[in-house]
């Protein structure tokens, strides 16, 4: 009687320890005093000991393995979510020419896989711990109630880790997915354009094009710097590069800003060059050039198409017909 | 002249001495501890206290311990008194005397007052 209870007093202690995260070593020692002080003394061990659980946890105080499930859960969570943005980030990236999340650190996004699978193996290792010493020993009852409990806790113990999976995954590629869909440098554009068949403004033989763009940083990762801008125009053979970048605290303003355009803002050669964004700050992108109508068109065209690139991204194109309809802008 | 259990408060704070009292008079092991406390008085003391406080004995350093195989069945965890453990017990046994001597004194005259 005393020896069978022994037995299931152990498989329970052991499972405890192991829980709390006491060292293996240590866990056959405790199981090895416990099961010496019953045999001498005879006394029943959950009197003696009190309960499984609450005798583990003297042998487990301060111990920071006691939070290994607390943790794991967390980091799986963080190390999921966190992967699935970087790699749905990275493929928005490279579909779409965007900046990568985090400046496209690889080893970032090598290094917090590699938690992931970390902590995944040692979620896998906690619920296929085997009990040590339990294993040679074969008493009816206690073997079947110990083995069910087990059973229960491992399946339970899986079903977590699998829900956490995939809700930590979903997560992530939500987030990822709203990454791919913000985009990392938002061109509103909006066109302001002198440029007229007319030519009554400066020589009549030259015109001016600006090409408003608002740019803001909507994803998460560093503000980028803007270090490279281009124009082209398709009926001009020369414009000379020019911006200036004007941060204003809200989007309305940056709008209305673009649609009272004037050049007042100074600017002068590639003023937007070398120019970090900062977060929260809306830009009026204002870039412009002189063109010479007369030489590169004969019949002056229709429309204007003003291509702009930043930073190397895709070209976007705009079509103004011409003359400018101001009120359209 | 075996009491059925002092309060367990009391147990509480002088139990580590009295461990140690044993422990310090040769290497013993944990159920030997318990049965010498009996034999001096102080029975009833649960294997769910013993253990976990010699462990904290040992994690202090005060016992060292090793494993010695059993005639029958596994090895016993057999605890013994190392150097520092020998000087926290002289100097923590002489507080302890005063703390008594103290305490009885205190009681005495409680207890003259009574009668």
């Amino acid at each position: 009687m005393t020896n069978k209870s022994a037995n299931a007093y152990s498989r329970q202690l052991e499972f405890q320890l192991r829980l709390q995260g006491v060292p293996r070593r240590r866990v056959l020692e405790i199981i090895s005093e416990v099961r010496a002080h019953v045999r001498e003394s005879g006394e029943p061990p959950y009197d003696t000991f009190g309960e499984p659980r609450a005798y583990a946890a003297e042998f487990a105080q301060g111990s920071w393995r006691r939070w290994t499930w607390l943790g794991a859960a967390v980091l799986a969570v963080a190390a999921f979510v966190a992967s699935a943005y970087l790699i749905a980030g990275e493929i928005a990236a490279h579909r779409e020419f965007r900046p990568l999340p985090f400046g496209g650190r690889t080893w970032l996004i090598v290094a917090v896989a590699a938690v992931a699978v970390v902590v995944l193996w040692r979620m896998v290792l906690i619920v296929a711990t085997v009990p040590l010493s339990t294993l040679t020993m074969d008493d009816g009852d206690a073997t079947v109630t110990w083995k069910k409990w087990v059973r229960r806790r491992r399946v339970t113990s899986v079903v977590v880790a699998v829900v956490l999976v995939f809700i930590s995954a979903a997560w992530g590629l939500r987030l990822g997915s709203t990454y791919a869909n913000s985009p990392q440098l938002r061109a509103a554009s909006y066109v302001w354009a002198s440029a007229s068949t007319a030519h009554t403004q400066f020589d009549p033989r030259q015109d001016m094009v600006a090409v408003e763009v608002i740019l803001f940083q909507s994803a998460l990762g560093p503000m980028p710097t803007i270090d490279n801008l281009s124009l082209s125009a398709n009926w001009t053979n020369g414009i000379d590069d020019s911006s200036v970048l004007l941060p204003y605290s809200s989007l309305t303003t940056a709008v209305q800003a673009a649609h009272n355009h004037d050049f007042s803002g100074g600017g002068g050669n590639n003023a937007a060059l070398g120019v970090t964004l900062r977060r929260g700050t809306y830009y009026v992108l204002q870039y412009f050039g002189g063109f010479d109508a007369t030489i590169s068109t004969p019949t002056p065209p229709e429309t204007l198409d003003v291509s702009y690139d930043v930073n190397n991204g895709p070209f976007r194109t705009l079509r103004v017909p011409l003359p400018v309809d101001y009120s359209n802008i | 002249m075996v009491e059925s259990g002092w309060p367990s408060e009391w147990l509480r704070g002088i139990l580590p001495l009295c461990v140690m009292a044993i422990v310090i008079s040769g290497e013993t092991h944990g159920y030997a501890v318990a049965q010498s406390l009996e034999s001096a008085g102080i029975p009833n003391v649960k294997g769910g206290t013993l253990y976990p406080l010699l462990n904290r004995l040992e994690e202090d350093g005060l016992v060292t311990t090793r494993w010695a195989a059993g005639p029958s069945g596994p090895g016993r965890k057999l605890y013994a008194v190392t150097s520092t453990g020998k000087k926290w017990f002289a100097e923590r046994a002489e507080r302890w005397r005063k703390f008594s001597a103290l305490t009885i004194n205190l009681l005495d005259e409680a207890g003259g007052n009574i009668q």
